[in-house]
């Protein structure tokens, strides 16, 4: 489980630092997106955007 | 090798399947549209736009999603009988045509004999190729 987690977490470094500095701003838009909490239906909409300005080794 | 997507993948997608029952998730990167997810009742629609991010990602994630291109189709298998067993569709589309259809809606026909299995639908072999041929 550890190792698939370090995994993935590569993964993600990777691609972060593929979009680092080249304007590749991510944007997600939620349209009327309908999630069952606790059996209790909510709406959301909106957009969440992502800047990649730099990638810095930690 | 390690390989994330085995186990991970299909219930995961389950999870997401069962708690969103309905609206859109799109995603834009660079200022394109990349992929866009409508969810329904039981079901989902995931069409793909621009490829570009797509192919990056997968030469991003092979070295440790692992596998061969057969390896890539028992997990799609994998999934879609999970699916059909579980009574949920994910159906995927491309220049806006449903190219393949997996889980409980689909009508596999002649296509069960190359795939072995009732739960995977391909629409058109044609447009499947050129979707693949694409993302590689």
């Amino acid at each position: 489980m550890a190792e698939k987690i370090t995994a993935l977490a590569e993964a993600i470094s990777t691609i972060i630092e593929k979009l680092a500095g080249k304007g590749s701003d991510l944007v997600l838009s939620l349209e009327d997106l309908t999630i069952d909490i606790a059996g209790r239906p909510i709406k959301i909409s909106g957009r969440i955007r992502i800047d990649v300005v730099y990638v810095r080794e930690a | 090798m390690v390989s994330v997507g085995t186990s991970a993948i299909p219930s995961f997608l389950l999870r997401i399947l069962k708690a969103l029952k309905g609206g859109r998730i799109s995603l834009e990167i660079g200022g394109k549209r990349t992929l866009s997810m409508e969810f329904r009742e039981r079901s989902l629609v995931l069409e793909l736009e621009d490829l570009e991010p797509l192919r990056a990602a997968r030469r991003a994630l092979s070295p440790i999603s692992g596998g061969s291109p057969t390896s890539g189709l028992s997990r799609i298998k994998e999934i879609a009988e999970l699916l059909r067993d579980e009574d949920y569709t994910v159906s995927l589309a491309w220049k806006k045509r449903i190219v393949v259809v997996m889980g409980r809606e689909a009508r596999p026909g002649i296509s069960r004999i190359f795939l072995g299995t009732d739960s995977v639908e391909v629409k058109s072999i044609k447009d499947a190729l050129d979707l693949l041929s694409q993302l590689t």
